[in-house]
């Protein structure tokens, strides 16, 4: 009985919609910002327009690739309905072309994954179903929804779910040998960054990286809970803020800690986000007020969100399918919230033998960026899909391309380069897929 | 309140974890190194040495073609010849300097873009009329241009005869080749004054700081060392059919020359010289590589290959005789460029690539 009270209590409780709307008005409004600092940086050209050719996310090979004028066009849309999201216009329509857009768009080159795209793109898909725009929005202004003062608790935990679920996921990836006894990569990470001010003379000292290493584990591991509690909220909060300025100043993670930072704002309480909207209330004046609307058709929706976060917490653990070292050969690697985790850098030659023997080797350079050839390096599922656009190539310039090979050498977390993978191995011959990839060679430390 | 003392027990825990592992065993406490001054030396005492020299010999071609413009002789000629070639191994050591005022100046495309495209030049030479900052004449111009000017058309007398003929373009267009690199050579040394400051003080790791450049310099001139100067016209592109004329410096058939000094270089990059390098930066973090300092295999792999290009008399005629005689040499490359893509940047904290992204 205590359960099901208490799980009423988090799904069907009527709860204020303020934090709803602050976290759309701030999700919106960053999105829009990350969106012009994407275009105004050049990648949109430099990433996307510019490659020769796209490595394709296992499963989603069938997705066309935009044109140029596609990719600006695309891009656009998501800065429009960004704003959308963020001012509660044609919310619903926002959401769902953000989530489409955004996604898609991610779908198109798997070398550019980033673990907080993948967070964006999880969140856009549940802000489609939020009625986060029931308050303080043009909608609401234009007469098009009616304002509710409270919704279903369940809209605020599902998103407290997905922070939380983001930071456990990440402590538990900590728990490596690697993280906590040979405080790696930090103690390589952190002597380079020695000339910051202040923090900077600290890093030249080991023992700074053990502490970071350990109080990074135990800040991702236990944060979540200090945030959902009031009494230690604040001082919970002052850490994300202390936690990701540091990360901010130290890695080169564009906006992820600003994302981070504010998504955290949905853990403060109803009367904290009303004082927040207080200088706005006046916007959204009317006399009618919907009490329940918020409530209509929820029955069937435990189903797919209990999916949802079935497949999230369940997934990232499908690395314990394969054998052997998962930061060496990255199988089950991606959609683990595995943040910051490894120094590694490859290099791989890539050697075309013909029909009579002969070889000749591949200049990385000629078709892949430096971007796509770095993740390349170490990343054997793009191996395999290089080798297969070497293959065809090759064969359109009139050579009897019948083996790729590679030589690659990688080196992890400071230990010595050494052989990735078999390079007897004809790549071109592999398939991608679930299965392990029996020619990586096996990591030793 | 219990919650607040949960929370101050982790913090604690954390510091208690800070402060244990200061006492534990975690190798030796590592010396302060002094990147500003690693810098201060590879700017100051090597790279605008290197464009000193450069700019020095790029005088003496001058004052050479202004002899020989005086006074067209065989011995002006050869003393033409010999100052370009002098020019051109005093380049070779500042190839790999393509960071701040050299990277202003695009000065590798400009100077060395070879091999030369030899129809453009003829068609230019034929024409008269040329703009040598033109992109179509990227590979017309510079070192590799003048190389083919004065070995590659004809013995040395016809070649003298060639430039001595008022009807020719040859030599407005050797004059025209001198004063680009004159420039250059003027711009990048004078700018080098002003820039050291900036290059020495700024001593992050992130992209686009000088470490970080300069590492990423040495790897993409080591790649084109390894594939320009000998994959490339050994075949190692090509299914292994030589394309001797590829070779840089291929007329004046003095590649290896120009190989070995751009090998210094590329080597002088990574040691600072005779003072504070990246090799004693990387003493410093105490990198190793499989049981041995990952300095001195880096700089064991440097001397391997000259050892081994020492061994061979010419690339030209090594690879149109016994292009297998060149294997050592392109295995020893292949060797080293492993620890300089992977162990070196990975072990200095620089991402080995030469575009602003996002990480997380």
């Amino acid at each position: 009985m205590e359960i099901s009270r208490w799980f009423k209590q988090i799904t069907l409780a009527k709860v204020s919609i303020a934090p709803l709307v602050t976290f759309r008005v701030f999700f919106g409004a960053i999105m829009f910002v990350s969106i012009l600092r994407f275009w105004l940086n050049g990648w949109i050209e430099i990433q996307f327009i510019q490659p020769i050719l796209h490595f394709k996310y296992f499963g989603f090979a069938w997705l066309p690739e935009p044109s140029a004028w596609g990719y600006y066009a695309l891009f656009a849309l998501l800065a429009f309905s960004a704003l959308g999201i963020a001012l509660g216009a044609f919310y619903r329509w926002s959401a769902v072309a953000f989530f489409l857009a955004f996604t898609y768009i991610e779908l198109i080159d798997v070398s550019y994954y980033l673990n907080h795209y993948y967070f964006v793109s999880l969140v856009a898909l549940i802000m489609i179903f939020l009625p986060a725009h029931k308050s303080l929005s043009v909608d609401v202004w234009r007469g098009k929804t009616i304002k509710t003062l409270k919704v279903n608790a369940l809209s605020i935990n599902i998103l407290k779910f997905q922070l939380a679920l983001v930071y456990v996921f990440a402590g538990i990836a900590k728990l490596n040998a690697d993280w906590l006894f040979e405080a790696m990569p930090l103690a390589i990470w952190l002597p380079a960054q020695d000339q910051l001010p202040f923090v900077g003379s600290l890093f030249q000292y080991k023992a700074t990286a053990y502490a970071f290493s350990w109080a990074g584990a135990i800040y991702d591991l236990t944060i979540p809970f200090f945030l959902l509690f009031g009494r230690t909220r604040w001082m919970a909060c002052a850490a994300v803020v202390v936690f990701h300025l540091l990360t901010w100043s130290l890695f080169q993670i564009g906006m992820f800690p600003f994302i981070m930072m504010g998504a955290t704002l949905i853990f403060f309480s109803a009367d904290f986000h009303s004082w927040l909207q207080r200088p706005f209330v006046g916007l959204n004046k009317t006399s009618t007020l919907d009490e329940t609307s918020a409530l209509n058709g929820f029955k069937w929706v435990h189903l797919p969100v209990a999916a949802f976060m079935l497949f999230q917490l369940t997934f990232p653990f499908r690395h314990l399918l394969y054998e052997g070292n998962m930061f060496w050969h990255e199988q089950g690697y991606r959609f683990g919230w595995r943040v910051m985790l490894m120094e590694k850098a490859g290099y791989a030659q890539f050697k075309i033998e013909d029909k009579d023997g002969r070889t000749m080797e591949v200049r990385n350079a000629d078709f892949l960026t430096p971007v796509q050839e770095k993740m390349m390096s170490t990343q054997p599922d793009l191996m395999i899909q290089y080798a297969h656009f070497l293959k065809a190539y090759y064969q359109s310039e009139g050579i009897s391309a019948e083996g790729v090979y590679a030589s690659v050498y990688v080196t992890m977390n400071g230990q010595s380069s050494r052989l990735f993978i078999d390079s007897k191995v004809n790549l071109a011959e592999q398939i991608d897929g679930w299965k392990a990839k029996p020619w990586i060679l096996a990591h030793k430390s | 309140m219990k919650l607040c003392r949960v929370f101050s027990f982790f913090l604690i825990t954390a510091v208690l974890a800070m402060v244990s592992c200061k006492e534990r065993p975690v190798g030796p406490e590592p010396e302060t190194f002094d990147k500003e001054a690693m810098l201060l030396q590879i700017g100051g005492s090597v790279i605008q040495p290197a464009y000193a020299d450069w700019k020095a010999k790029t005088e003496a071609l001058r004052t050479a073609y202004v002899g020989f413009d005086v006074e067209k002789s065989e011995e002006n000629f050869l003393n033409l010849r010999e100052k370009f070639l002098a020019a051109y191994e005093a380049w070779q050591a500042c190839s790999v300097f393509e960071l701040g005022p050299a990277a202003d100046q695009n000065l590798r495309l400009l100077m060395n873009t070879f091999p030369t495209d030899t129809a453009q030049m003829e068609a230019n030479l034929a024409s008269g009329s040329y703009d040598l900052g033109a992109a179509a004449n990227s590979d017309a111009r510079g070192f590799p241009a003048i190389d083919y000017l004065l070995f590659g058309r004809g013995n040395s007398a016809e070649t003298a005869a060639d430039l001595s003929s008022a009807a020719n373009f040859s030599l407005r267009y050797l004059d025209d080749n001198i004063q680009i690199m004159f420039n250059g050579a003027n711009v990048v040394s004078e700018d080098w004054n002003d820039y050291l400051t900036e290059f020495k003080t700024n001593t992050a790791s992130s992209v686009g700081s000088p470490i970080s450049v300069l590492v990423n310099e040495i790897n993409f001139e080591f790649e084109l060392f390894k594939n320009a100067r000998i994959g490339i016209p050994l075949g190692k592109k090509t299914l292994g059919v030589t394309q001797v004329a590829k070779l840089e410096a291929y007329y004046s058939d003095d590649s290896k020359t120009m190989a070995l000094a751009n090998l210094s270089g590329i080597k002088s990059a990574f040691t600072g010289g005779t003072g504070l390098g990246l090799d004693d930066y990387l003493d410093a973090i105490d990198a190793q590589y499989n049981g041995q300092k990952l300095s001195e295999a880096i700089i064991d792999g440097f001397e391997k290959i000259e050892t081994e290009l020492a061994n061979v008399s010419s690339l030209r005629t090594a690879i149109e005789s016994n292009p297998s005689s060149l294997e050592p040499t392109y295995h020893a490359i292949e060797q080293l460029v492993v620890l300089l893509k992977t162990d070196l940047p990975s072990q200095l904290g620089v991402q080995i690539t030469y575009q602003d992204n996002d990480g997380d």
